[in-house]
């Protein structure tokens, strides 16, 4: 029966596009996107359903809006094997992220953060971490709480005495 | 622009973005809240942030303090050279008011240790970015009779408020002639091997911590047989071992690494010409000038330090790869063994333990606290599947109170040195 069905979607991918099967995508907000399986499968996560059969009707992607998995879609274009060297994209890429102070830079990375943990994409996940790490390095303990709206749970002195245990990491 | 507000960012993430951001920042970012303290202060988290910024490694000085005749203390530098500046930043130094003196016995995971050099037995662990110094327990001194012509390695398990344990092994007959290379996971060592050639024995010996047992790495195939006289260097290069091989007569050397630990597969990553640089000349004082060969990304650059104009002082110098950790000595500290000591007989302890971050608990299934009660054997061993997968899922929860009941009791500090005084000492800024 499954296997009947990976046929079936093959040979209807035949008559789209050459041999490339195309899978249906949903986002949260209902912007439908196709992609060729070759590239989608970077994701673990729909790789999984791919090879459980079940990526035949419309894959519904939730938590993810359309905007952010048309940036995912971008990405993973980039980086289909043997597309572009990976040094130089990933270093355009990441130009995008210099100014990540700015607010609604900030906010794609983080849609990014959690499209790329929802569906399991390595790749990108390591590229939206580390450009985050890059932002945030050498910032002040403040400006972190801020940047990831923490509210400290340390009381006074709880901080007081950590401070003063590595007192010249704060100084500037 | 409309506020959106901040998302929520699972701890997953915001673990996977910390372990990539520099080790001094995150001396900073412990104290953004409680959670974040039990992160970054995880074994788990310093495991993988320095595997992670071993890919760019630092290069650590320490001047090596000669034998004092009127010293009534010591001084240990540590310099850490970093790429920006190209010239060491003096990160701290620690004052001892005994009299003795030290060198360095080992460089690795961002810890240096160091050994009194007429003192036998007793050692220093220090963490030259949070300062911390611990103080090992001294090894007892072998009786030489009774083991003459044979080697033994004593072990000593942090926590564990044992002694050292000795560990003999058939294959352990060199005396190492370097300090220890730390890489994936083991120690290594060049064997000292006086009257032959190093390529006629076994020239590295290997220690796994985790197996506890020593191994004699072969060395890569370079191809020809090569002459006695010739020597290699062990080293690390991004994480891996490697072996810096300069071959006689010929105008090269290679930059061997070992990519597949497991199947000790070595490959010729670099081959670099030596007509590039002429080392002769400015090598007039050999021991104070070293060359560094900086190669990243397949590019190489060549760099001459002379030490004697960066530091101006006529003193030879340990030089190691250096990748800055945020590892905490505290782990270390016996409090916690006290603390189990304390509780009366019959009594069980239970323990909550975050076992995702701190995976020590697990991952080196190792008893971490000496003997344990029965509960506290189920929880360990049961840890693994899904019950680990539990936990997981339940972590934001427990996060910040996980490993809170040992964490209060550490009062003891091992730092001994005097805050006030050290940091006027400090010169340099420790921002980026």
């Amino acid at each position: 029966m499954s296997t009947a069905a990976t046929a079936d979607a093959s040979s209807s991918g035949d008559t789209t596009e050459g041999s490339v099967r195309l899978l249906t995508l949903q986002s949260e907000d209902g912007e439908v996107f196709e992609v060729k399986e070759t590239i989608a499968t970077q994701s673990v996560t729909i790789k999984g359903m791919v090879d459980d059969d079940c990526a035949t009707s419309t894959i519904p992607v939730c938590n993810v809006t359309g905007r952010t998995l048309a940036m995912v879609i971008e990405w993973w274009n980039k980086h289909e094997i043997g597309a572009v060297s990976n040094e130089k994209e990933l270093k355009e890429w990441e130009s995008q992220f210099d100014t990540i102070d700015d607010k609604s830079d900030r906010d794609d990375v983080y849609d990014l953060l959690m499209a790329a943990n929802y569906l399991n994409i390595p790749t990108l996940l390591d590229c939206c971490t580390s450009a985050v790490a890059e932002a945030i390095k050498g910032k002040s303990t403040d400006e972190m709480r801020e940047f990831f709206d923490i509210k400290s749970d340390f009381d006074e002195k709880e901080e007081d005495a950590l401070r003063k245990e590595n007192q010249w990491a704060f100084e500037n | 622009m409309d506020k959106r507000p901040i998302p929520f960012i699972p701890f997953e993430i915001i673990s996977l973005i910390l372990v990539r951001v520099p080790a001094r920042s995150l001396v900073r970012f412990r104290y953004v809240c409680k959670a974040w303290c039990n992160l970054i202060d995880s074994l788990w988290f310093a495991r993988n942030q320095v595997s992670i910024a071993s890919l760019q490694p630092q290069i650590v000085l320490v001047p090596v303090v000669p034998p004092p005749t009127s010293y009534r203390s010591f001084t240990f530098n540590v310099n850490v050279l970093e790429e920006s500046s190209r010239s060491p930043i003096l990160l701290f130094s620690y004052l001892h008011d005994q009299e003795y003196c030290l060198h360095v016995g080992g460089v690795g995971f961002g810890l240096v240790c160091f050994q009194s050099c007429d003192r036998l037995g007793e050692a220093y662990l220090c963490n030259p970015l949070t300062r911390q110094v611990l103080v090992l327990p001294r090894v007892t001194v072998i009786d030489s009779d009774a083991l003459r012509n044979r080697f033994v390695a004593e072990v000593y398990t942090f926590g564990t408020k044992s002694l050292w344990r000795r560990i003999s092994s058939s294959i352990l007959r060199h005396i190492f002639h370097t300090n220890g290379i730390y890489a994936h996971g083991d120690m290594h060592w060049t064997n000292h091997l006086p009257y032959t050639s190093f390529f006629q024995c076994d020239p590295i010996t290997s220690f796994n911590f985790e197996k506890e047992e020593f191994k004699l790495p072969p060395l890569p195939d370079f191809g020809y047989k090569p002459a006695a006289a010739e020597k290699f260097l062990l080293t690390t290069l991004r994480g891996s071992l490697a072996v810096v091989h300069v071959i006689p007569e010929e105008t090269h050397f290679e930059i061997w690494l070992m990519k597949d630990y497991e199947n000790k597969v070595w490959v010729r990553e670099y081959k670099i010409s030596m007509s590039n640089f002429s080392p002769k000349r400015d090598l007039k004082h050999v021991g104070f000038s070293r060359i560094f060969v900086d190669v990243r990304e397949h590019k190489y650059h060549i760099l001459l330090l002379n030490l004697i104009n960066i530091l101006d002082e006529k003193r030879l110098y340990a030089i190691s790869n250096h990748t800055e950790s945020v590892i905490s000595l505290k782990h270390f500290d016996d409090d916690f063994r006290e603390f189990v000591d304390q509780v009366p007989e019959g009594c069980h302890i239970t323990i909550v333990s975050d076992s995702c971050h701190n995976g020590g608990l697990i991952d080196e299934a190792k008893e971490q606290i000496g003997e344990s009660t029965k509960r506290q054997e189920q929880e360990s061993s049961s840890g693994f599947g899904f019950k680990s997968f539990l936990k997981q899922s339940v972590q934001g929860a427990f996060e910040s109170r996980g490993i809170q009941v040992p964490s209060g009791l550490l009062h003891r500090h091992q730092r001994q040195d005097d805050d006030d005084d050290e940091e006027r000492e400090v010169e340099s800024d420790f921002g980026e």
